[in-house]
């Protein structure tokens, strides 16, 4: 739908941001332009757990990225023992749920919480609606922003859905 | 331009805001009784944010989200203070 290479200039802009805040936090990106993959290493604050982050961004700006945690290859994705247990905030319940028997960053701006792909919700007006779904919810519209509003609640975990 | 009296500058507090989309800093000067939810709300602007529900929280290890319903003095933000802008909309 959109050219790979317009996407990835699209994205190498918002970088430079998101790199800047991933250095405040002690990370680093890994972008694989080849693949419009994004890949994030978070740390669970208390028990230093790793979690494995990955975005592929096909189609990026049009639609919003997928988002999930996979397994330390960066391949299998959407198990429970790669996902971290939401816990409530204090801006509401957690982004991190179990979906039937995946798990789904459930948010506007993950094509993955879309009914139409797999996700719970049917009622955001499909992906391409990604910008104005959801008003309620956490909002985040640029890589930067989607990292830190997934660290977010990230950083309140404890432990993983399901046990190794 | 007459320049500002102290007691003026000691109601006010500089403070620099980090925001997930810029590689740089802004700096602002708000008044202390200023909502912290009034005072996201301009920096989210300042950097081009549109929509959403603009927080700030403190840096560090631990940081911590500020009430946007309180005043930046009763959140005891300090002259200097580094903060980061988030969004407080919750999940699900």
């Amino acid at each position: 739908m959109i050219p790979v290479e317009h996407t990835r200039i699209i994205v190498e802009q918002e970088l430079e941001g998101a790199r800047s805040w991933a250095t405040r936090h002690g990370m680093e990106i890994g972008w694989l332009p080849e693949d419009l993959q994004i890949r994030v290493t978070f740390l669970q604050p208390e028990r230093k757990v790793p979690y494995f982050l990955r975005g592929t961004l096909r189609d990026y700006r049009v639609l919003p990225p997928e988002w999930t945690f996979t397994d330390e290859n960066w391949q299998t994705s959407g198990r429970p023992r790669d996902f971290p247990k939401g816990v409530a905030t204090t801006f509401g319940p957690s982004i991190f749920i179990m979906h039937g028997q995946t798990t789904v960053i459930c948010v506007p701006f993950n094509r993955l919480a879309y009914a139409d792909h797999a996700g719970p919700h049917g009622d955001w007006g499909g992906p391409a609606n990604w910008l104005n779904a959801g008003a309620a919810h956490i909002h985040a519209d640029t890589i930067g922003d989607m990292l830190q509003a997934i660290y977010r609640d990230f950083s309140l975990t404890q432990e993983q859905m399901a046990n190794p | 331009m007459e320049p500002q009296s102290q007691e003026h500058r000691d109601h006010e507090v500089k403070v620099i805001v980090f925001a997930p989309r810029s590689p740089h800093p802004k700096e602002f000067t708000w008044t202390k009784t200023l909502k912290v939810g009034e005072a996201a709300r301009e920096a989210a602007s300042a950097f081009g944010y549109q929509a959403g529900n603009p927080g700030l929280q403190t840096e560090g290890h631990h940081p911590r989200t500020l009430d946007n319903k309180k005043t930046l003095a009763e959140e005891h933000v300090k002259n200097g203070e580094k903060l980061e802008l988030i969004d407080t909309g919750g999940g699900v």
